[in-house]
Formats: C-alpha cells, sequence, structure tokens
C-alpha cells in the first residue's frame, strides 16, 4: 500500500514528484504493469495519470 | 442564450505549472515575470504560492529547448477567468508550455524543487538508489539431449595382424569349443 502523498487530495501520485515516478517507469518509457508495480488498482490509475501529466511538461519521456 | 457571468463568484485554487527554457526572455525585454503578474491581476485572482525549480534537462525537445526550468504557481481565481488566463499564458512566447490543474480547497503546498535538487545532489555523488527487487524468474531446467543418429559412435581401432592370425588360429584350432 502506497501512502498517500499530500501535494492532490485524493491522489497517491504527483507529477512533479519526478524521483518517484521514474522507478514506476521502464527504460523505454512505459509504465509498469500493475503486478509489477504492486499497486492497487486506485493507485495504478493515479499513477498513470500522473505519468500522462509528466510527459506533457517534458519531465518523462513518451518513448525511448 | 449564455448566462453572464457571477460577478461575486468567489475564487478557486488552481495550480499552475510553467515551463520556460533556460533564459526566458519576453517580446519587450520586461520579466515574465510582471508579465505574469499583470495577467493574473486582470484575472481578477492572486498568487499564493511560488515554487521556482532549477535548470533541468527535458525528456525530449520542446520548442527547440533541450533544457528548461519549471515554476509551479499556486493561484486563486474565479472560474470564469481561467479561459482569459490561459489564452494570456498561449499568447506568452516565453512559455513553452503549461498545464493548469483545479485543486480541491485546503490542499497543501508543496514544493518538489527542494526534493528534486536533493536527488540530483544525491545522485551526483553517485549514492545509489534502493535496490529493486529481483525479478522473480522460473528457475532454468537442463534438458538431456536425445542421442540422435547423427551423432558418431565410437570407432574401434583395427585389430593388428598378428592378433588376428591369433585369433584365427585360436578359432580353427577348436580348443574352446564345449562339444
Amino acid at each position: 500500500m502506497v501512502p498517500p502523498s499530500p501535494p492532490t487530495l485524493g491522489s497517491s501520485f504527483d507529477y512533479k514528484d519526478y524521483p518517484r515516478l521514474r522507478r514506476y517507469v521502464d527504460y523505454f518509457g512505459n509504465i509498469r504493469k500493475r503486478r509489477a508495480n504492486k499497486l492497487s488498482l486506485k493507485e495504478q490509475k493515479d499513477l498513470r495519470r500522473a505519468v500522462e501529466r509528466a510527459r506533457y511538461l517534458g519531465m518523462l519521456a513518451y518513448r525511448k | 442564450m449564455p448566462s453572464p457571468p457571477v460577478e461575486s463568484e468567489p475564487a478557486h485554487l488552481y495550480e499552475c505549472a510553467l515551463l520556460l527554457p533556460p533564459d526566458p526572455q519576453t517580446q519587450d525585454g520586461q520579466s515574465l515575470w510582471s508579465h505574469v503578474d499583470q495577467l493574473v491581476l486582470e484575472c481578477e485572482g492572486r498568487i499564493a504560492e511560488r515554487d521556482e525549480w532549477g535548470k533541468c534537462g527535458l525528456a525530449y525537445r520542446v520548442g527547440g529547448y533541450s533544457e528548461g526550468k519549471y515554476v509551479v504557481l499556486r493561484l486563486e481565481i474565479p472560474s470564469h477567468k481561467v479561459r482569459e488566463f490561459t489564452e494570456g499564458l498561449k499568447l506568452e512566447r516565453a512559455v513553452l508550455r503549461h498545464l493548469l490543474l483545479r485543486l480541491p480547497l485546503g490542499t497543501p503546498f508543496v514544493r518538489y524543487s527542494e526534493k528534486f535538487r536533493q536527488w540530483q545532489e544525491s545522485r551526483a555523488r553517485g549514492l545509489e538508489e534502493a535496490p529493486r527487487e529481483p525479478v522473480r524468474r522460473r528457475p532454468a531446467v537442463k534438458r538431456e539431449r536425445y542421442p540422435t543418429s547423427r551423432v558418431p559412435a565410437e570407432r574401434k581401432a583395427p585389430l593388428q595382424q598378428q592378433e588376428l592370425t591369433q585369433k584365427l588360429d585360436q578359432l580353427l584350432s577348436g580348443e574352446d569349443l564345449k562339444l
């Protein structure tokens, strides 16, 4: 269980938290599977939303 | 018919992340912040918090830049002025990209620039991150190879002539016959 981070209430991940997000993204820029990340469904959805926002801002790559 | 905007609408909480080039320059030579402050004032809002990141590399080139600066603003703007604010940001050339999110009231402001800086320093010092858990894989099972016809059988060494004559004599003598 991932502890909810404070920045956005109700969300487990924040798009600005780059050092944390990069752990859930593989070398090619894909989001790892939920089973590999050991996240709940809600956490995985929050992760996806955060990664997409980080990609838009140029923090993470869409594809390597 | 669109309804006119309500004058006394309360301001909502927004978070605006801006991606700027490493040396942001505006068209008229003024600082970018004076432009943004003016834009927020025009939108009847105020900047509650500001978090400026240092120069950092981008994952891909944006507007011809491979490095950029991030600035995160915490704004209080009435919702009917949001469109005006985003249009103003789009017209600003010094802003490469922006992301505006509405936040629930009472959301605390976290400065991720500090966290990012600490991470950069630890990486520069060569400190490894927490090692990932090893991926569980099935143990490799070695299969036995079935003998095929292509494998050449061991050949016996050819008998010498002396050995051959001895064997022949032994057979012809018939001593080992048990009649």
